[in-house]
């Protein structure tokens, strides 16, 4: 018997699990894979608070604003190099143009535009899905005041593979950069940046050098010992495209977070079902175990509480059926809420669709949207799996997340 | 205003517009083609890509079934690099009209169309998912046909003997005078220039658009604007054509392309010759209808929907019919008979499958009317020359054995600079677009082609965005080229909205299961990782 279940490891998936274990709950994690957060930028975004907490039923609304700052300096405490301002931070999106974010690594965080500088992009040979012209010209655009130039590089490990016209995922090139090898090279890339921008020219102008893929985040110094702790010039890295090497590395993170905090998990496991105590008339149900499919075989995991985190429609904890006959929730068939409308004619639209989700109290147990009762006593629903909100044209898919999978493991 | 002169204009860039102007151009006929959007973009791309053996007639409508199977056997020939000689099949199902099948298969065997039973035990073998319903299988020359890529190819044959085409170029008038039509007005849509071409003949060849070319001389054609709506699956649910063995219906044909299956298709008469939106209802009743043929259809994963119109021809003995029941034949008209004005031909009805028997036709009065005596020789001549087995073999070793024969059936005579790119710099080998195959050198060079002025241009002659993402991470991908082609972040910013808002109408009515979590990935792709502005919605 677990304190609490957690049922998918997405970003709130993983935020109520660590909270929870931290607290000194006994908790499992039962996941099919690192769901979303291979698409995940590297930057929370929280959107505009206020104005979101005045739309009926949005999950901001289940909570109050030191919920919000408590998820918010919990991201930072279990990865420090999240940086809390006051005022919304920039980065460079892949394609060099810059994107406000709420909660963003040192690392990304651009300097101020009215200062003056140069950007040296330093361009792996064959990295993927990713265009330096393109970059640089963004970049040149966004900041007027700064000298914009580029540096290609290669490296020895990939040089064959790159000469036959394959290219190279950031993935892969992440991994080097977190290998030893990887760290050496880049540095004496930077060094010979530095001699040719810096002798000769100004040496006050500021040189910036901009990676397109993750070097510096999530590195987990339990296990791993970085072997240069400074590169000559600052670094400056862009958020990530898909597949998102800060998705890759962060879920891992969080993973060890969890592990270390005596969490245990379960990988590659679909939770399809659940037992429930006979049902009475007058009082919502509890439910006692749920059953997951894994390698072939059926587990049913017993727990005081279950905190649901499927990922909605993308993470595909909502399954939409043939001409949408039928619409379902994979574990609890907890019934949801499915708006009249379903589709914008414009694609860049919020999208009605986008609001499907769970109902819930404050406590964030799911509601009966018919008669407004809890159906489940002891399920808690967070981030993706809530109704009612849009993360991609209300900027708030981090924060959503963070908050209620945080506020769940509060009542674990 | 900008005033050119020719022969012949031909207006409508379909199949039979292209169709004709290559004919003509054989014939040393001088000829442009003007078309209001980009080639294919009407009905020639909207239709379910069969290549009829003529079954589908045999039993209603002998004429047009015997000009099916003999242009069927001509375009497996001359047009081998468009068509994939699937074959097709009747199917018989428990409880369907057993005087049809009699009926059937002796309007078969009058118009000469070759029929095989196929024995039931290796129908199921050979097509798994097809009904158990099924009582008697028949095979016919049935086959499936790319129409942007016969339509591309007849148009670059048409350029090697000198014909002339200008896209995004919309005929305003004809150009009247003492009776006669003696050439067009029309605006280039790029620049809002206007154009006026001198002409001995103009064809009007315009398909769901005819009436209204031929209402701009004051007359009436009787074009009925029918519309047939199709579902895209994600992959081939079968190996062949499956139509059903009865009298042509809704719902009863199911074409395999490449990697993706059509199933159409349905039919309602509509009012104005753009109308492409489909409606839901019709994809709810196309999805029980294909139940009959394929059960379990509810679990395949729709990518997309389409529509497009057939502009049937009403003859005076069809006036009491609608879509479905008006003959599938096709008819020129000669205003000046009609009329009584010279100089302006329309041809009006028919289908693909008949295009190139359209044109000849045409090209024939055409030919006629000038003093040409020369014959027709589209039924012998190929459209796609053999290229040499260095230019294979290269495209082979760069790019693989897959992409290099899709490369080299689109690109045929200019696949060798794109093969010598890639040899130069191996990583424009790179695909743009993993479902077509489409690598970096061949959209450059696709870009190169003044024709091509958007990314939905480029999807058409590269089939880009068609396949499973719609758009989503193969636009993308394309950014370094359109930005390099077309100019400045904004013109790019502008491409992908374009593109997805196109691929966006086809999704919509399909929105559910795989496609809508793919749809949800596209957004949070644009919305959130590249950060474009969100649209307000119009609610």
């Amino acid at each position: 018997m677990w304190d609490a279940v957690v049922v998918g490891g997405g970003l709130a998936g993983w935020i109520a699990g660590i909270r929870a274990a931290q607290r000194g709950k006994k908790v499992l994690l039962v996941t099919e894979g690192v769901g979303t957060l291979f698409y995940f930028s590297g930057i929370f975004d929280y959107g505009d608070i206020e104005g979101l907490r005045h739309l009926p039923k949005h999950p901001y609304t289940l909570f109050n604003s030191e919920d919000i700052a408590q998820g918010q300096h919990f991201v930072q405490e279990i990865c420090p190099e999240y940086i809390i301002n006051e005022t919304p931070q920039s980065a460079f999106t892949v394609l060099g143009t810059v994107r406000q974010g709420d909660l963003m690594p040192r690392s990304m965080i651009l300097p101020d535009r009215q200062e003056q500088g140069r950007f040296v992009l330093l361009v792996p040979e064959g990295l993927k899905d990713f265009f330096p012209e393109v970059v640089m010209t963004n970049m040149a655009r966004e900041f007027p005041g700064w000298q914009v130039s580029a540096k290609r590089m290669r490296v020895d490990a990939l040089a064959e593979w790159v000469k036959l016209g394959k290219s190279v995922s950031s993935i892969d090139y992440s991994a080097i950069w977190r290998s030893e090898e990887g760290q050496r090279v880049l540095a004496h890339e930077i060094e010979e940046i530095k001699r040719q921008y810096q002798v000769g020219n100004k040496p006050q102008e500021k040189i910036i050098v901009v990676l397109p893929s993750l070097v510096k985040e999530y590195v987990d110094f339990s296990r791993t010992k970085p072997c240069i702790e400074e590169f000559s010039l600052p670094v400056l890295e862009m958020s990530s495209f898909v597949p998102s090497p800060h998705g890759r590395y962060f879920a891992e993170y969080l993973k060890h977070r969890f592990t270390d905090l005596g969490g245990e998990l379960m990988i590659g496991a679909r939770a399809v079902s659940l037992n429930q105590e006979s049902p009475s008339e007058n009082k919502a149900r509890t439910c006692q175990e749920v059953i997951v499919n894994s390698k072939g075989k059926s587990l049913c995991l017993k727990g005081k509480k279950f905190i649901l985190a499927t990922g909605g429609l993308l993470g595909g904890g909502i399954k939409v059926g043939m001409a949408r006959k039928s619409i379902h929730e994979g574990v609890f068939d907890l019934p949801l809420f499915v708006p009249k409308e379903w589709s914008e004619p414009q694609f860049f639209a919020s999208q009605p669709f986008a609001q499907i989700g769970v109902e819930t109290d404050e406590l964030m147990r799911p509601l009966d949207p018919e008669r407004g009762e809890v159906v489940w006593d002891n399920v808690h629903v967070v981030g993706r799996m809530l109704a009612h909100w849009d993360p991609w044209t209300q900027r708030c898919g981090g924060g959503v997340s963070v908050t209620s999978g945080y506020a769940a493991a509060e009542l674990v | 205003m900008r005033e050119i002169s020719t022969q012949v204009v031909v207006i409508g860039g379909g199949a039979t517009g292209v169709g004709i102007l290559r004919d003509l151009s054989m014939r040393g006929i001088p000829a442009l083609l003007l078309e209001q959007g980009d080639l294919a973009h009407g009905t020639s791309s909207r239709f379910h890509g069969l290549l009829h053996s003529g079954g589908r007639y045999a039993v209603k409508d002998d004429k047009a079934a015997q000009e099916c199977i003999e242009e069927n056997t001509i375009l497996k020939t001359i047009a081998a690099h468009c068509i994939e000689d699937t074959y097709g099949w009747f199917v018989f199902l428990k409880g369907d009209d057993p005087n049809y099948l009699e009926l059937w298969l002796q309007g078969c065997d009058q118009v000469g169309i070759p029929v095989r039973e196929v024995p039931l035990e290796e129908g199921f073998r050979l097509e798994p998912l097809l009904t158990r319903q099924a009582t008697r299988i028949f095979e016919v020359p049935d086959a499936t046909v790319d129409g942007f890529k016969l339509l591309w190819s007849n148009v670059k044959s048409a350029e090697k003997y000198g014909g002339t085409y200008q896209t995004y170029c919309k005929v305003q008038s004809l150009w009247l005078e003492n009776g006669r039509v003696i050439g067009v007005y029309a605006e280039e849509l790029i620049t809002g220039e206007t154009l006026r071409v001198r002409s001995e003949i103009v064809v009007n060849a315009a398909g769901p658009w005819s009436a209204e070319i031929a209402a701009m001389a004051g007359f009436n054609v009787d074009v009925l604007k029918d519309k047939g709506s199709l579902l895209v699956f994600n992959q081939r649910l079968f190996n062949r054509v499956i139509n059903r063995l009865r009298v042509p219906g809704d719902g009863d044909i199911f074409v395999p392309h490449q990697t993706v299956t059509v199933f159409g298709t349905t039919s309602h008469t509509v009012e104005l010759p753009d109308d492409h939106q489909v409606d839901e209802q019709d994809i709810t009743y196309l999805i029980e209808l294909g139940q009959n043929l394929l059960e379990g259809i509810e679990q395949q994963r729709i990518v997309r929907s389409f529509a497009g119109i057939r502009p049937l021809y009403e003859s005076v003995e069809d006036q009491d019919q609608e879509g479905r029941g008006v003959s599938r034949n096709f008819v020129i008209i000669d205003h000046q008979k009609m009329d009584g004005v010279q100089g302006l031909v329309s041809i009006l009805g028919g289908k693909l499958t008949t295009y190139r028997l359209m044109a000849e036709k045409v090209s024939d009065w055409v030919a006629a009317k000038l003093g040409v005596d020369t014959a027709c020789r589209t039924a012998e001549e190929p459209l796609l020359n053999e290229q040499p087995a260095e230019v294979w073999d290269k495209a082979r070793q760069l790019i693989g054995v897959a992409a290099a024969n899709k490369m080299m059936e689109r690109l045929n005579e200019q696949a060798g600079a794109v093969v010598e790119a890639i040899a130069r710099q191996p990583l424009l080998g790179q695909f743009v677009c993993e479902c077509e195959m489409v690598t970096q050198a061949e959209v450059i060079h696709a870009l190169q082609d003044p024709a091509v002025n958007s990314l939905d241009d480029l999807r058409r002659q590269t089939r880009l965005g068609m396949g499973t993402c719609q758009g989503a991470y193969c636009s993308y991908r394309a950014t370094p080229m359109i930005q390099e082609a077309f100019g400045g972040w904004e013109r790019t910013v502008k491409e992908y909205r374009l593109l997805l808002a196109e691929r966006w109408r086809g999704i919509t009515p399909v929105l559910w299961g795989e496609q809508l979590r793919e749809s949800e990935l596209a957004r949070a792709l644009f919305l959130n990782v590249l950060d474009l502005k969100a649209e307000e919605s119009e609610g």
